[in-house]
């Protein structure tokens, strides 16, 4: 349907009123005629009426035509004219009906009343002879008369009888039909109705039944097509509410998962602070402790030179003995000062959550920067394990645009991932009984455009996927006491998440691969926090 | 020639620790140490007394009261060519840089390396007047 709901009732109504009117017009119409038809019938019983009156009239005339003849008297005469005079008025009226049969019995009339007349005449002169064979002769004319009067009342009667018959058959057809339209106005009324009604409902349904679909939060619900009518507008609106509806869903997810990002974020942040703060209060008194362990190996020296004469003049058990004791005391106090730098080294590790922002964010190279590291960690690596090796592939993006980035910091959390990477692929080569295992490290560069990405994956022991939340936690190690800190990734999180602005995530299978992703944006979010600083400036600030 | 140092921090240890690392220059009389554990105190006993040789101040920045750097600038108002080393364990360059703006001679971070910090003593420019 392609008009509007308005324009269809207003159409709707129209036809019924049309109906309406037609029905009462042809009615009107037709009643109007049988009211003519009636009439005229009734005109036809009076002209019938008056037939018979003229024929009455005329038998009077008759009558007292023959009695005046017969008797003479006045009284004769007067009734004899009183008739004619009314018979003549009968035939006046019936004249405009029947003129011609009029004409003739008026001529007849006229004849008889020659006759007549002259018949009366012979009698008032008393020629009896004469007078019955004038009056022989109106005879004559009257019998023609009277059955001319006859016929004419007999065909005007049937005309009459005809005419209301007429009447009644048309009243009655008249009836039919008018029953039949209104029949017919009922039921096509009805049915436009109906279609009308339908027209209407069957889309109306539809888009309510999109709305319930909406409201239940379905989103791929179906909106009927938008016509040009008004549901065609609800539907276009309602097909626009679901693309809004949907935008928005999108954007809350995306907005979650931010939120969740930044939750996480923070976290990692806060702890990196508590851990900052701590160092900060350990790293007095270790200081004292580390100060007093050298210092004390120092003194112990000095003790040992001045009480060395002495000492020699004790026997050789005693001196013995004294030896002793100075050696256990010197290798407690190198125990403390060997320690107490293992400590120092902590400290330092966790300070470096306290990085601050002041460092400079250089324009670099990106790929000359991992190769370096890569040198770097190898080179490392080797040092500490001559029998270390490991297959290096590199797969460098050309042509990276250089990026804005603090070269040193981004170089210690590739340091820190290649130094993992190596360790897990060393110890699943120490682990596995497959001899065809060779231990990978894979780094490979691309360019995003307004990202650059970095990916560092080996083919090592993996992280169990219990582990993989707790990654950038500070402290979380599963490396044996002594060498790890715990403190490598939770410091790479924040050199590229809260210094760069940018992410790293991990991916990895136990017993295949572990995959770390990291992706530097190139324009860094001006409010990047330098949280880092934050013990230092409230101390400073308690300062001034 | 005996040099005194006056070394201001609020941590009584420092002053056993100092005595013990320079127990030799002291046995030899190349330094004299002094010591004072507050900011308020180090003005003190520097208005009322102490040797007029070259006296060397090492302040810590961190301090309850009057803090290592408005302490430097109080002496620097004072004695403006008394020579002051600070020493702090926020080795930051806002500290750094103002230390320096002050008048400071020297700025290090805890933990002190002894050996550098007697390097430097060395080097002061002989401020005795």
């Amino acid at each position: 349907m392609q008009l509007t709901i308005r324009s269809r009732l207003v159409m709707l109504s129209s036809a019924l009123l049309l109906v309406l009117a037609a029905t009462t017009g042809y009615l009107t119409h037709k009643l109007a005629g049988e009211a003519a038809a009636t009439a005229k019938a009734a005109d036809m019983f009076a002209v019938a009426d008056r037939a018979s009156s003229a024929r009455i009239a005329f038998g009077e005339l008759r009558y007292w035509n023959t009695d005046l003849a017969v008797s003479q008297l006045t009284l004769a005469e007067q009734k004899a004219a009183a008739a004619r005079d009314r018979m003549e008025k009968d035939l006046d009226r019936l004249s405009g009906q029947k003129p011609e049969r009029i004409a003739k019995v008026r001529a007849e009339l006229a004849e008889y009343a020659e006759f007549a007349g002259k018949a009366v005449d012979a009698y008032t002169n008393d020629q009896r002879v004469i007078g019955n064979s004038l009056l022989a002769q109106a005879r004559q004319h009257s019998l023609v008369l009277d059955e001319l009067l006859g016929s004419i009342v007999t065909e005007v009667s049937a005309d009459a009888i005809t005419a209301r018959d007429q009447v009644v058959a048309d009243a009655g057809s008249a009836t039919r039909i008018a029953y039949a339209i209104f029949v017919a106005a009922v039921l096509g009324g009805a049915l436009l109705t109906f279609l009308v009604l339908r027209s209407i409902s069957i889309p109306l349904r539809a888009l309510v039944a999109a709305m319930n679909g909406l409201i239940a939060g379905q989103v791929e619900v179906d909106i009927p097509p938008a016509g040009p009518d008004e549901i065609g507008a609800m539907a276009r609106i309602l097909a626009l509410f679901r693309d809004t509806l949907n935008e928005l869903r999108e954007t809350l997810g995306r907005l979650k998962a931010a939120q969740a990002n930044l939750v996480h974020a923070e976290k990692m942040a806060s702890l990196g602070q508590l851990t900052a703060g701590i160092a900060h209060e350990i790293k007095n008194p270790l200081n004292f402790v580390n100060n007093f362990a050298d210092l004390s190996v120092e003194l112990l020296d000095e003790v040992k030179t001045a009480t060395s004469p002495a000492v020699a003049m004790l026997g050789d058990d005693e001196r013995a003995e004294v030896d002793e004791t100075f050696e256990m005391l010197t290798g407690n106090l190198e125990k403390i000062a060997e320690h107490g730098r293992r400590a120092d080294s902590i400290v330092k590790s966790m300070l470096l959550h306290s990085r601050g922002g002041s460092a400079d964010r250089q324009t670099a190279d990106i790929n000359a920067l991992v190769e370096e590291a890569l040198n770097l960690a190898y080179h490392g690596a080797r040092a500490q394990d001559q029998g270390f090796n490991i297959t290096q592939d590199r797969d460098f993006a050309d042509d990276i645009a250089p990026i804005e980035l603090v070269p040193q910091e981004i170089t210690r959390v590739l340091l820190n991932l290649f130094g993992n990477g190596f360790y897990a692929a060393n110890k699943r080569s120490h682990q596995t009984s497959d001899p065809a295992y060779r231990p990978a490290l894979k780094v490979s560069t691309r360019d995003l455009g307004g990202e650059v990405e970095i990916k560092v994956g080996d083919n090592g022991i993996g992280i169990a996927p219990e582990f993989r939340d707790k990654l950038f936690t500070p402290f979380f190690t599963t490396k044996p006491t002594g060498e790890g800190t715990g403190l490598g990734l939770s410091i790479s999180y924040d050199i590229v998440t809260q210094q760069h602005g940018g992410t790293i995530t991990v991916d990895s299978r136990v017993g295949e691969f572990t995959e770390f992703t990291i992706r530097l944006p190139r324009i860094a979010p001006t409010g990047a926090p330098a949280r880092g600083a934050t013990p230092d400036s409230a101390a400073a600030s308690g300062e001034s | 020639m005996t040099v005194s140092i006056l070394i201001v921090d609020d941590e009584a240890d420092v002053a056993d620790l100092f005595r013990q690392r320079f127990r030799r220059e002291a046995r030899q009389g190349t330094y004299v140490l002094h010591f004072a554990y507050s900011g308020e105190e180090a003005l003190e006993k520097l208005a009322a007394e102490i040797e007029p040789q070259l006296i060397v101040i090492l302040s810590d920045i961190n301090m309850p009261g009057m803090d290592g750097l408005a302490l430097l600038r109080e002496i620097k108002n004072r004695w403006p060519t008394l020579p002051v080393m600070m020493v702090t364990a926020y080795g930051d360059d806002e500290r750094r840089r103002r230390a320096s703006e002050y008048g400071a001679a020297e700025f290090l971070t805890k933990p002190v390396d002894f050996d550098l910090l007697k390097a430097q003593l060395r080097q002061l420019p002989d401020a005795s007047p």
